[in-house]
């Protein structure tokens, strides 16, 4: 079994993007439970506001359809285009979006969400390599 | 003895029964004079009688073959003289000797023809016995005149074969001339057009043109150029544009030495054909052809039909659909332009999608006033058809077909396509020439514009349908994830195996509702299915699924998905696919209206029946449609279920 950790973080912090509060508090338990650290927003601006403060952030894990000035679509381009290291995953109750629509790397798992599933994803994420900083 | 067929003999002369000659009386005479004796004939012996062509000294023109003694000159074809008749038994009993006249004395010479035919004899009778016969002058006498009385018959023979055949080539000629008449008539009054054309050859001998000998009449009025400037000239020369093969084919008939059928257009002049080829004997060859445009035109129209069918069925949307339909309608009417563009309200303005065009002709895609190119709007406003065969002549834009002009426009069809009996759009065919639309190609409009009304309306529901099934499944799956996270928070602390239980349930109704929503809402296929709710459950590839297309209606594939997700993850807990094991998932039709899908697990630890009864044993119980059927056999080598239903129960809403 590999480890879930990475070796240069003790734990990854999980930015939980969710406007919706007894899901956003779901996938709060979901991800902690799973040993990660977490951090929530209720919407796009928000989330923005969190990354613009701290550092820390590993891993977006963000809803799709959120109130405010972006979804989490554009949450998620922006996000690959201010800060290329953190990962992405994007959830949705609606339909799957088209692989291009995804930034580079992101991943999509759909709602309900499926525990197993999220958890795995998550894991796969902060046990690759980040990649360099762009040039 | 009997004679030969003598009147099959005589007929080649055709001399019996004809009136006198002096040719033939002269010779009994001539006979009579030099014989010194009273009766002289030119007696020809037929099957039945002798008939005299000339006679001298007896007033029977023919006697019975009884009284005849030339006959026995006929049969030795040699002279006869019979000295006193009494005494000859050939003529002791003739009438002619016995009654009147009492002939006593007879002489005659065979009429001995050049081919050996003896025709009868010239002879001299009489009434008393000549002791000594003829003196040997007057014996030689006779013969020269029978020999020429002989000639006579001869040439009559000959100039009679001669008139004959004059005769019959008289008639033949007559005969032909009728005919070439009547073919001639035929010729330049028949509908189909008649080449006859002979191939014209390079220096290497290669066929490289043709000319025409000659045409018919109906050949100028169906190519419409007068048969008198073609004639002699080769086709290249008359039709310079005109399509290669109408050149080749002709050689290739004649070098293959048979016909050749073909429909071909004459692409100069915008008009089809159907015709053949025929060789006709070295380079020579005719070409008989119909016009058949209208059929040719009639048949394109038909094919189009079906293309803008498949069109308007599969077209996603209104844009794609109007694109692909006018340019069908566009190439089957052989128009310059024809467009799609929808009508705002009051009928006033038009938006015209992206046309199609003729390569060269420029698109009118855009905003447009109908009063900027004339009185064209009455017609839509009553979801009329609009037809303008030539826009310089036509009273409603007649008065300044400029507008019209600068797009080469110089005849068009403004076709309604109607939303409520209003006009909401027009199909729009334009010409660059003048053109007198026929009933058939507005009628073919009429139709498309049918079509693109009804493909409008379709995809207009389609859209509808589908932005509402997204909002549904999107609603739905919301409803489930919040259900799924309140279920969550209420039994925290409670034992995690339950809880994992509940949500996966509820997720597995979620998979349900994608798959139904992918097809409209009204139906699941099973191996869709089968695929989202295992690879849901985590089970992917670790199965098979094989079974025909097989439609689920909605409540089929809610309780079928619960069930198919109750067998993965006792699977996956308990069964073949905690180990290394593997799932095969079949499903048939059976007879009666019958429906069978089998679990079928192999490759797992042992397995004994579970002995509580819970929740997820119910559900497994209640089988594909909620009705039973379920049959679980519990085998050591691993679980086996056979599900039954009937298809009316798992394909009805």
């Amino acid at each position: 079994m590999i480890d879930p950790v990475p070796t240069n973080s003790p734990i990854a912090v999980v930015l939980i993007v969710e406007d919706e509060p007894i899901q956003r508090m779901e996938m709060l338990d979901l991800v902690h439970d799973a040993g990660f650290e977490t951090v929530e927003a209720w919407d796009a601006d928000h989330a923005i506001a969190i990354l613009e403060s701290r550092t820390d952030i590993r891993v977006v894990l963000t809803d799709v359809d959120m109130p405010g000035s972006m979804n989490g679509m554009r949450l998620a381009a922006s996000i690959r285009r201010r800060w290329p290291p953190i990962e992405i995953i994007v959830t949705t109750a609606g339909r799957r979006p088209d692989i291009e629509a995804l930034p580079a790397r992101a991943l999509f798992v759909p709602k309900p969400i499926n525990p197993a599933e999220a958890i795995r994803a998550l894991q796969q994420l902060v046990s690759e390599v980040p990649p360099a900083p762009a040039a | 003895m009997s004679l030969p067929p003598r009147n099959a003999v005589l007929a080649p002369y055709g001399i019996l029964d004809t009136p006198p000659e002096p040719g033939f009386d002269d010779a009994v005479a001539l006979a009579q004079h030099l014989c010194d004796a009273p009766i002289a004939l030119v007696s020809l012996v037929a099957d039945d009688r002798q008939w005299f062509k000339a006679r001298l000294g007896l007033p029977d023109h023919q006697t019975d073959l009884d009284r005849s003694v030339c006959r026995f000159v006929v049969e030795k074809g040699e002279p006869i003289v019979i000295e006193d008749m009494r005494l000859d038994p050939r003529t002791a009993e003739n009438p002619l000797v016995v009654h009147d006249p009492c002939v006593r004395f007879y002489a005659g010479a065979p009429l001995t023809m050049s081919n050996g035919d003896v025709l009868g004899a010239l002879c001299v009778l009489d009434t008393v016995p000549r002791p000594g016969g003829l003196t040997p002058e007057q014996q030689e006498h006779l013969s020269a005149i029978a020999r020429s009385v002989s000639q006579q018959l001869d040439l009559r023979r000959a100039m009679l074969v001669c008139n004959d055949a004059v005769t019959a080539r008289a008639a033949e000629e007559e005969r032909r001339h009728k005919e070439e008449r009547r073919w001639g008539d035929l010729f330049h009054t028949m509908r189909e057009a008649f080449i006859i054309g002979s191939l014209v050859r390079d220096d290497a001998g290669q066929a490289v043109d043709w000319r025409f000998d000659e045409v018919n009449r109906a050949w100028g009025d169906l190519i419409g150029i007068d048969p008198l400037v073609a004639v002699g000239r080769t086709v290249r020369e008359v039709l310079p544009a005109i399509d290669e093969a109408w050149v080749t084919e002709p050689a290739e008939a004649v070098s293959r030495g048979e016909a050749i059928r073909f429909t071909r257009e004459v692409g100069s002049l915008e008009r089809w054909y159907d015709g053949i080829v025929q060789p006709t004997g070295g380079d020579t060859f005719t070409i008989l052809f119909v016009e058949v445009t209208d059929r040719v035109d009639t048949q394109r129209r038909f094919d189009a039909m079906l293309d803008i069918a498949d069109c308007s069925r599969q077209a996603r949307t209104v844009a794609e659909m109007t694109r692909g339909i006018v340019a069908i309608a566009g190439g089957a009417l052989r128009a310059s332009r024809a467009g799609f563009g929808m009508v705002d309200a009051d009928t006033r303005q038009v938006v015209v999608e992206p046309d199609w065009t003729l390569p060269g002709e420029t698109s009118i895609a855009g905003t447009h006033r109908f009063e900027d190119f004339g009185q064209i709007r009455d017609e839509l406003a009553r979801a009329e058809p609009l037809v303008i065969d030539d826009v310089a002549t036509d009273p409603r834009t007649a008065v300044d077909p400029g507008p019209l002009m600068a797009v080469n426009v110089r005849a068009l069809v403004n076709m309604p396509v109607r939303e409520r009996g209003r006009t909401s759009a027009i199909f729009f065919v334009h010409s660059a020439t003048k053109r007198a639309w026929a009933p058939d190609e507005l009628l073919f409009m009429r139709a498309v514009a049918d079509r693109l009304e009804g493909g409008v309306a379709r995809i207009g529901a389609e859209d509808q349908q589908r932005i509402l099934n997204g909002e549904l499944s999107h609603r739905l799956k919301n409803s489930l994830a919040m259900v799924q996270a309140i279920a969550s928070q209420t039994l925290r602390g409670e034992d995690p195996a339950k809880v994992a239980a509940l949500l996966q349930r509820i997720r597995a109704l979620g998979t349900a509702h994608d798959v139904l929503l992918g097809r409209g809402a009204r139906s699941a296929d099973l191996k869709d299915l089968v695929a989202q709710v295992l690879s849901a459950a985590g089970a992917e590839g670790r199965y098979a699924a094989s079974g025909p297309m097989t439609l689920l209606g909605a409540r089929a594939t809610l309780s079928t998905s619960l069930l198919l997700h109750e067998l993965a993850t006792n699977a996956l807990k308990y069964g073949a696919l905690s180990a290394a094991g593997r799932v095969e998932i079949s499903w048939r039709e059976d007879g009666d209206g019958g429906f069978t899908l089998d679990w079928i697990e192999r490759g797992g630890p042992l397995v004994t029946e579970p002995t509580r009864k819970g929740f997820g044993s119910r559900l497994l119980s209640l089988g594909l449609v909620g009705t039973g059927g379920a049959t679980l056999r519990y085998n050591p080598e691993g679980l086996s279920a056979t599900f039954s239903a009937s298809r009316e129960h798992l394909e009805s809403a």
